[in-house]
């Protein structure tokens, strides 16, 4: 075990496009003095996952519009959005809306 | 003053974005379990089990309603492998299974349309998307088929193949080659993107029509539909718009395209496929990692995503009111076909009054070309009389424009037999030689049939 804080990031609808074409990531965040948020999530992804073009899947300081997120399969709107603060053993599913018609 | 939005002292208010809502923290449907999802314009927040439920008899309500299905109907879904249309064969699944409560009765097949060509893939890569489509379709056990956009070119010959796993592609050179050639002529993104939706469409027509079905369904969320009533505005097919977002398209007079997903969001929709564990194939299109300014499609879906964040009721607002919007011309009476845009088919507005916006661009356009010193007295005359002008044939007939039938009809020729966005896309378009012949044919006919009906016109009664 390290003593990171161990989650699971999912890709889907095309947003898995950014992130070199794989639909799962495990990763394990570093251990910080405050505790990780998904605005902080966002921010490491941008340095660490992000393939190309950040603009596509990141705007401001979340994530674009059309793009829903799940955290344990729950909508984020209801957990607090950026606000929420992630525990052990999560999953955050990104899922894009913006393709095709 | 008049404006509802201002205030007495005069000054204007706008309407304010979303204030977040207290949330309870049990289901507001069940009152038993945790929520999950809040939709309806985020103010109710949903449980796992009553979304489901909700989503399954919006679906069902939505064909309910319309009071189009006859048990006898064949329909035929349009398949892309996207959350959108595989969450739409699921929902006909469960629909049509034993167990469920009133069940359909009509009968399902599905179809996958290859844009490959198109989208510069190699065959390989094609091929292993049609497998990856077929394989994600088999649990449902819906009788499949593939057809691609080249075979579009293809006058004779069948277009649609039966899809399973071992499905593979032959790629038409010739026809391919052609496919290609007139996308790489098409100068703009948005003119592409218009022309790939309109051949799409045009070729789910044929394939409903040689798989004998009379219904096409595509699954069309209220947020893309809100996106599309935007961009057609933008794109000048206002008039037609109504076919574009409403339920049911019958621009066809054999087959119907209908929307089942029409009253549900991307989001109830993305949502309903996590659920439900649904994969996808994701298959890159044309505007795919464009920036949003690339196309007019991609700004209006930025620009409804960007207010959806702060005003969630935008795509029901837009939806609503596109809804509404139809043409006030009459409604269609003429039998002949002559009388439809040969890209869309959409009915021509022949009759129009003197003074359109149509005419006014086209006079614009007319006098821009014609440069400074260009304008003189005929100019106006040869607009005025836009039909009588072109009278070829006054001349000796034998080598007149109407008797070569195997030349190539020139760009206004075509521009004539097209509704006013589809002429939008021809300006984009730098040969006109690389439409399809199917097209081209229908030009010439319609041509010498109208040059007919000038030279007999006086000798009716």
């Amino acid at each position: 075990m390290t003593d990171g804080l161990q989650v699971t990031l999912e890709f889907g609808g095309g947003a898995e496009l950014l992130f070199g074409n794989i639909k799962k990531h495990e990763v394990t965040l570093p251990v910080d003095d405050t505790p990780w948020t998904i605005r902080s999530l966002l921010t490491w992804m941008k340095d660490n996952l992000l393939k190309e073009r950040p603009e596509l899947f990141i705007q401001g300081d979340t994530v674009r519009p059309g793009i829903l997120v799940l955290v344990n399969d729950a909508d984020w709107e209801l957990l607090g959005e950026l606000d929420y603060k992630i525990e052990s053993k999560d999953t955050i599913l990104f899922i894009s809306t913006l393709h095709g018609g | 003053m008049c404006s509802r939005n201002d205030n007495e002292d005069g000054s204007e208010s706008y309407m304010e974005a979303k204030s977040k809502p207290l949330w309870s923290s049990t289901c507001q449907k069940c009152s038993g379990h945790n929520p999950v999802i809040q939709i309806l314009q985020i103010k109710h927040a949903y449980c796992k089990n009553c979304f489901v439920t909700h989503v399954n008899h919006k679906f069902r309500s939505t064909l309910g309603k319309s009071k189009m299905m006859r048990p006898s109907d064949v329909v035929l879904a349009a398949f892309s492998g996207s959350l959108k249309s595989h969450a739409m064969l699921h929902l006909l699944h469960a629909g049509l299974s034993e167990k469920s409560h009133k069940r359909f009765l009509f009968k399902v097949q599905f179809i996958y349309v290859d844009e490959g060509a198109v989208l510069g893939l190699s065959l390989a890569e094609r091929i292993a998307n049609l497998r990856a489509i077929a394989t994600l379709a088999e649990q449902y056990g819906f009788s499949g088929h593939f057809t691609s956009l080249a075979c579009l070119f293809d006058s004779s010959g069948p277009r649609c193949f039966p899809l399973n796993k071992n499905s593979s592609l032959t790629a038409e050179n010739s026809l391919e080659n052609e496919l290609q050639l007139l996308f790489q002529n098409i100068v703009s993104l948005t003119a592409k993107e218009d022309m790939l939706k309109q051949l799409r469409k045009q070729l789910l027509l044929l394939a409903a029509k040689e798989l004998c079905c009379g219904k096409v369904f595509m699954a069309h969320t209220s947020t893309d539909l809100a996106i599309q009533i935007l961009t057609d505005v933008s794109l000048g097919r206002g008039s037609l718009m109504h076919h574009d977002v409403t339920f049911c398209d019958f621009r066809d007079k054999d087959i119907k395209i209908l929307r089942p997903l029409l009253e549900l969001s991307s989001k109830e929709v993305a949502f309903y496929s996590v659920y439900h564990k649904l994969d996808n194939v994701f298959i890159p299109s044309l505007c795919t990692k464009m920036a949003s300014d690339s196309s007019i499609h991609n700004l209006s879906k930025q620009f409804v995503m960007d207010l959806m964040e702060n005003f969630p009721s935008t795509v029901s607002t837009v939806f609503r009111t596109g809804e509404k919007l139809g043409s006030t011309s009459s409604p269609d009476n003429s039998e002949e076909d002559d009388n439809s845009c040969i890209i869309c088919q959409a009915r021509l507005e022949v009759n129009l009054s003197p003074c359109t916006s149509a005419q006014a661009t086209e006079f614009s356009r007319l006098i821009s070309s014609l440069g400074p010193l260009g304008f003189d007295s005929k100019t106006l005359s040869s607009i005025s009389g836009s039909n009588g002008a072109e009278s070829c044939c006054s001349g000796s007939a034998s080598n007149c424009c109407c008797n070569s039938n195997q030349d190539s009809p020139s760009l206004s020729d075509i521009m004539e037999c097209c509704c006013y966005g589809c002429r939008l896309i021809l300006h984009d378009l730098k040969s006109v030689s690389s439409l399809s012949e199917r097209i081209l044919e229908q030009v010439r006919r319609r041509k010498s049939l109208n040059s007919m009906r000038d030279s007999i016109k006086d000798f009716l009664l």
